[in-house]
């Protein structure tokens, strides 16, 4: 679907990222992985076209328009209005001004917050809000970046169990997650992101029972 | 929101509106002296005229009548006036009253000012013992007067005595009375100065400090758009017995203050 | 002046600076949303450009629209001069900078925590625009609270174009100074507390107007 060759981000003399040389392939979900700052917010980023390389080329083989991408942030931004604002928000921008959110409100379990102010949600809600707007527009690729990221059991469970039912459903993912058990749960490959430099895809099953060399560090560190 | 918008507009042009208007720019001590407050409404009354009136300095006011900014101006700086008339910016001068300056102090007067007995005596007693003073600065039809005076001591205020405010009749005053200076003002301003401390009048009565006010009208040659005949009428009604007699019958806490003095055109 | 005036010269300072603050606020809001929203290598020099501005004397603004409105002047036909409105475009021109520098800086911040979202989203320009308008209006309304407090306390330019004349363009600090010159101190003084009253009470009841409608922390 998209490959990199030699793509790298750098900003105020700081190299972010790279370079990388990298092909993802279209279907299901992929997990990227490794050490904290090690540029995995930054792969995600330029995929989507957030940041534009500095050096290298980005190359889709089957183009993914911009309206059929969604991304959910680390930490979500949700506008200063009502959980009914900010799901309809994409679909808003495109000039429709009166969507009708009660599937998508159903699928996140929002139906009963949809009048609240986002500022008052917790963290997994703001979370699902997040998701929901993302999904709101059907699009066929959508990067998470840490889904979840400081939430508790419950809610990462809730939140896994709707990023499968949207695969089911045809989407395309590209996540990154810190939690091992996680990308094991969820993931069909994983990309190595170490120092700015990616390595993989490697099929889930075959990078836990032998990682590669750049990998073995990471493995042995967390849990 | 539509309602305070008209609300707003209705405030602004309320006073618009009413009638035809005329504007004159007048000096400060014309209005300080409380003259203007007594004449307006009798002058709107009788001419049928909405009359605005800019308080400004003598300079400024001859300035906004050369530029075409007011009907006419009622200034009192002689020379200036004869430049202004000269100069086409004005159509002709006409003398109205005249008022007197007088000098004013600590009532300590420690320069002996109140002994002299001419108005350049006392301000050469001020320079000899460079006590503090007061000066408008502001190229009024006082500062002017002022200036002449120096003029005939032989030799011009310098030093960090003399000070210059720049300002206004009654921002000058002000300073004076702060700072313990000598000033000069015109009776009026003073007698109707809400903030005199232990200042009084020390000299006065000296022909050279009678203080002529004249009106000149622009010239609508010059800005067409001059309600020329507004400001006839404004004048005619100043030269006219009405406004001669009320001139003269104005008093500040019972002293005459302006004396008419309007001849034949 | 009479105590019996007082009414008409406060109406009359909140007329003009209300006034003068919605035009400011017209022109300097979108602007200084625009300057924050997009990104061009001018921006630093715009936003210093507009700080500087902030501190032009008032009495340089008076001028400059008095030359501009005198009938000797280029706009002197408009016969605006010693009215009102001219001394609304005064305060307009003293305020504009400063509102539009308050905007920017507040709709700065909101567009850095906005901006990926926003462009993730594919929002267009005046899309981008009308979101951190409205979603930081809080912000906006203090800006416009500062631009109107400038504009009534200001006395330096409306004194020039507006020529303190009774009952036409006289307001609150032309009273002030007109009463301080003639040595009634403690009637300026008074005056003086009335304008500070009505500034007061203008910024109370903008800020219960919009609490009631949303929670006070937005």
């Amino acid at each position: 679907m998209v490959r990199l060759d030699g793509a790298a981000l750098h900003r105020d003399g700081h190299r972010l990222l790279g370079p990388v040389t990298l092909a993802l392939g279209g279907v299901g979900i992929t997990a990227v992985v490794g050490p904290n700052g090690s540029g995995k917010t930054s792969l995600l980023r330029v995929l989507h076209g957030l940041d534009k390389p500095t050096a290298g080329a980005i190359f889709w083989d089957n183009p993914v328009g911009a309206p059929d991408q969604s991304f959910v942030f680390q930490k979500p931004v949700l506008l200063r209005r009502s959980v009914r604002e900010n799901v309809a928000l994409p679909l808003k921008l495109r000039g429709n001004s009166d969507p009708n959110l009660s599937d998508i409100a159903e699928e996140f379990d929002l139906t009963h917050l949809l009048d609240r102010p986002a500022v008052d949600l917790s963290g997994g809600e703001i979370q699902r809000v997040a998701l929901a707007r993302a999904w709101v527009t059907r699009p066929r690729l959508v990067f998470l970046d840490e889904p979840c990221a400081n939430l508790d059991q419950a809610a990462t469970a809730a939140v896994e169990r709707s990023i499968a039912a949207q695969v089911a459903q045809g989407a395309r993912i590209i996540m990154t997650s810190h939690s091992r058990a996680q990308v094991r749960r969820l993931a069909q490959d994983v990309v190595f992101v170490g120092d700015g430099a990616a390595h993989g895809p490697y099929p889930a099953d075959g990078f836990f029972a032998s990682p590669p060399d750049a990998a073995r560090t990471w493995m042995e560190e967390g849990t | 929101m539509i309602r305070i918008a008209l609300a707003l507009a209705f405030i602004l042009s309320a006073t618009a509106g009413a009638g035809q208007t005329m504007r004159m720019a007048v000096t400060t001590s014309f209005q300080n002296s409380g003259l203007a407050t007594v004449l307006l409404p009798e002058i709107e009354a009788d001419t049928q005229l909405e009359i605005q009136m800019l308080v400004v300095g003598t300079g400024q006011a001859l300035r906004l009548g050369a530029a075409g900014d007011v009907d006419a101006v009622l200034v009192h700086a002689p020379a200036a006036e004869a430049q202004q008339v000269g100069a086409g910016h004005a159509t002709h001068r006409r003398e109205i009253m005249y008022n007197d300056f007088v000098i004013l102090g600590p009532k300590s007067d420690p320069a002996g000012v109140a002994t002299a007995t001419t108005a350049s005596q006392a301000f050469a007693a001020l320079a000899a013992a460079r006590t503090p003073f007061a000066s408008r600065g502001d190229d009024s039809g006082t500062h002017k007067a002022e200036l002449a005076i120096w003029a005939s001591t032989g030799a011009m205020p310098q030093g960090r005595w003399y000070v210059e405010t720049g300002a206004g009749m009654g921002a000058t005053l002000n300073t004076a009375v702060g700072l313990g200076a000598y000033v000069m003002a015109d009776r009026a301003s003073w007698l109707n100065f809400g903030n005199k401390a232990d200042f009084e009048i020390l000299f006065e009565g000296d022909p050279p400090l009678n203080n002529q006010y004249s009106f000149l009208p622009t010239n609508p040659a010059r800005h067409p758009h001059i309600d020329a005949a507004a400001a006839k009428a404004v004048e005619d009604w100043l030269v006219g017995p009405k406004g001669q007699a009320m001139i003269g019958a104005y008093r500040v806490n019972g002293v005459q203050v302006f004396f008419p003095n309007a001849t034949a055109p | 002046m009479e105590w019996a005036d007082l009414g008409e010269i406060t109406l009359r300072s909140l007329a003009v600076s209300l006034s003068a603050t919605a035009l400011a606020a017209a022109i300097a809001m979108p602007f200084g949303a625009w300057l924050a929203v997009r990104p061009f290598a001018g921006r630093r020099w715009a936003v210093a450009t507009l700080n500087a501005l902030i501190g032009i004397p008032p009495v340089v603004v008076g001028l400059v629209v008095y030359l501009l409105l005198s009938r000797s002047g280029p706009l002197g036909v408009l016969g605006l001069l010693f009215t009102p409105w001219a001394m609304i475009l005064a305060q307009v021109v003293i305020i504009t900078p400063l509102i539009a520098s308050l905007t920017h800086q507040a709709m700065r911040d909101l567009w850095l925590t906005y901006r990926d979202l926003l462009v993730s989203l594919n929002a267009t320009q005046s899309q981008r625009l009308r979101l951190v308008l409205w979603d930081g209006r809080r912000a906006l309304l203090t800006a416009a609270l500062a631009g109107f407090g400038r504009a009534i306390g200001e006395v330096g330019a409306i004194m020039i174009v507006g020529g303190n004349i009774d009952h036409a363009t006289r307001v609150l600090t032309t009273a002030i100074t007109l009463e301080t010159s003639k040595g009634n101190l403690w009637f300026a003084v008074t005056l003086g507390a009335v304008l500070i009253v009505l500034s007061l009470a203008v910024s109370l009841t903008a800020h219960a107007l919009t609490r009631t409608e949303r929670r006070a922390q937005w």
